[in-house]
């Protein structure tokens, strides 16, 4: 278990090393996060799912209340 | 060689029998001491090696030893293999006392050679002695040494005393000996010290196959890989070591001869050595002797306690179980195990859905990344961050493994153990 921990804390440490590197080098050679997010959005309707996740969770959230206080 | 077969035959057969026996129980000794620190089993293997060599009574040194395994159970009762890594590492590790294996088998040691303590006081000297006396040994008239058998330098004699066979001899023979070994006694002492860098210690050569001696090849067989011109037998003693004192003028002569018979015998020791392969652990020749350099048996036996001296008659043991305490154990443990087991499937479920999401929005990261981009920046950053959640996922998939095999195989490991440990108790069988 020691030397798998090891193994894979390597493997994590070196992938996350990777990942900031493309990111910091794409920030420097003009990267954009905003058309990132539009190009990403027109692509799989980004905004869709997440009102659609918002009105799931409300009312998720309100029907947990309304039942707690009926138990009441 | 051949001679010493032909003028002892009691004892020739004593070493084949010991060689037979030893070339069985070390290497399967070796197998099962795999739990020592290397050092440690090089010398434990080296010590019994030296009881197969010195024991008086073979019968009696195989009922001491009864089997390996037996064996084996003796040093591992003695020793703490992580302890011991810590004292080897340590830098006090000079003030360390003897190792408790090593007076176990010292212990078996003096009951089968119970000369060991006068051999051990003056180790150098019974050396010395011996490489002399290997010159005139079997030089005799009773027993004249052929060319073709004779050879200069007995590897192998170590294991046979050299008082032994001068005082088997009849007397006009020791006479004789005596005699002859005279005249070669300046020319023994000369290649002795030529060669003691070399043959001082001794080190540990594995068994070939086909030896019959078991640990060290013997001096024919090695005389055998020589080209011709540089076989012993024309550097016999009649011709290297004149019979009377030699002239003035043919000192340098003979001083070169012993150089060259002393260079003959350095690729000898070479040859089966290998020193220059073997990896630097070099510690090997020291290790190989019998006991460390500052053991000294009278103050070295106090350290040991009386647990150690009874290990070896130490009866057969089992495993008692108390049924009272067993049932009561059980009862509590079962649950204990099945709660503690449901709590760590909590956080175990909880890792595996979390990797398996952060693993699916990574992957999708990446395809994303890949379908559309218009700026090398922005694809760059998308991967940045898609590998940065793929390497998330992985870690929350390897803490889901870990629960599983660690945490919980852990817990219920731990309670068998404790089970063991105040359920059971060890009974003489």
């Amino acid at each position: 278990m020691n030397k798998g921990w090891r193994i894979i804390g390597a493997l994590v440490l070196v992938l996350m090393l990777l990942g900031a590197i493309c990111i910091g080098v794409g920030f420097m050679t003009g990267g954009d996060i905003r058309g990132i997010y539009s190009t990403l959005n027109v692509r799989y309707n980004l905004t869709g799912y997440w009102e659609q996740y918002s009105r799931w969770a409300l009312t998720t959230v309100k029907n947990i209340i309304v039942g707690v206080r009926g138990l009441w | 060689m051949g001679k010493a077969g032909a003028s002892l035959p009691g004892r020739s057969l004593h070493s084949e029998v010991t060689a037979i026996n030893k070339q069985r129980f070390l290497p399967e000794l070796g197998k099962l001491l795999t739990f020592m620190v290397e050092e440690d089993r090089q010398t434990a293997l080296a010590m019994y090696g030296r009881l197969f060599d010195d024991a008086v009574d073979e019968q009696q040194l195989m009922d001491l030893l009864v089997s390996p395994t037996r064996q084996a159970v003796v040093i591992a009762r003695t020793y703490d293999a992580r302890e011991r890594k810590q004292q080897l590492e340590s830098p006090n590790a000079e003030e360390i006392g003897t190792p408790g294996f090593v007076l176990a088998i010292d212990k078996i040691y003096q009951q089968v050679a119970p000369s060991h303590e006068e051999k051990w006081e003056a180790p150098e000297e019974t050396r010395e002695e011996r490489e002399v006396n290997q010159f005139s040994l079997f030089e005799d008239d009773a027993h004249p040494i052929d060319d073709d058998e004779y050879v200069p330098f007995q590897i192998e004699a170590e294991s046979v005393p050299i008082e032994e066979p001068v005082d088997q001899l009849p007397l006009e023979a020791q006479a004789s000996v005596q005699e002859e070994s005279l005249p070669h006694a300046a020319k023994a002492e000369e290649i002795g010290a030529a060669l003691a860098e070399e043959t001082e210690p001794q080190p540990f050569v594995p068994a070939e196959e086909g030896t019959p001696e078991g640990a060290v090849p013997s001096a024919e067989a090695l005389a055998e890989e020589l080209p011709a011109e540089e076989s012993p037998a024309e550097e016999s003693p009649a011709e290297a070591v004149p019979a009377e004192d030699p002239p003035a003028e043919e000192v340098p002569a003979e001083e070169r001869a012993a150089a060259d018979e002393a260079e003959e015998f350095r690729a000898f020791d070479l040859s089966i050595k290998e020193p220059e392969e073997a990896p630097p652990a070099e510690k090997q020749p020291e290790q190989m002797s019998f006991f460390p350099q500052d053991f000294d048996p009278k103050t070295a036996r106090p350290q040991v306690s009386a647990a150690d001296y009874e290990l070896d008659y130490l009866p057969e043991t089992k495993l008692k179980p108390k049924v009272f305490l067993l049932i009561l154990f059980t009862i509590l443990a079962i649950p204990v195990a099945l709660v503690g087991t449901a709590l760590l499937l909590i956080p175990t479920f909880l890792a595996l859905v979390l990797a398996v999401a952060v693993v699916v929005l990574g992957s999708a990261t990446l395809v994303a990344a890949f379908s559309g981009f218009p700026k090398l920046a922005d694809l760059l950053i998308v991967i940045g961050i898609s590998v940065i959640v793929l390497a998330i996922g992985l870690l929350l998939l390897w803490l889901f493994v870990w629960f599983i095999g660690g945490a919980i195989g852990g817990m219920i490991r731990g309670l068998i153990d404790l089970g063991r440990k105040w359920c059971y108790e060890e009974v003489p069988v």
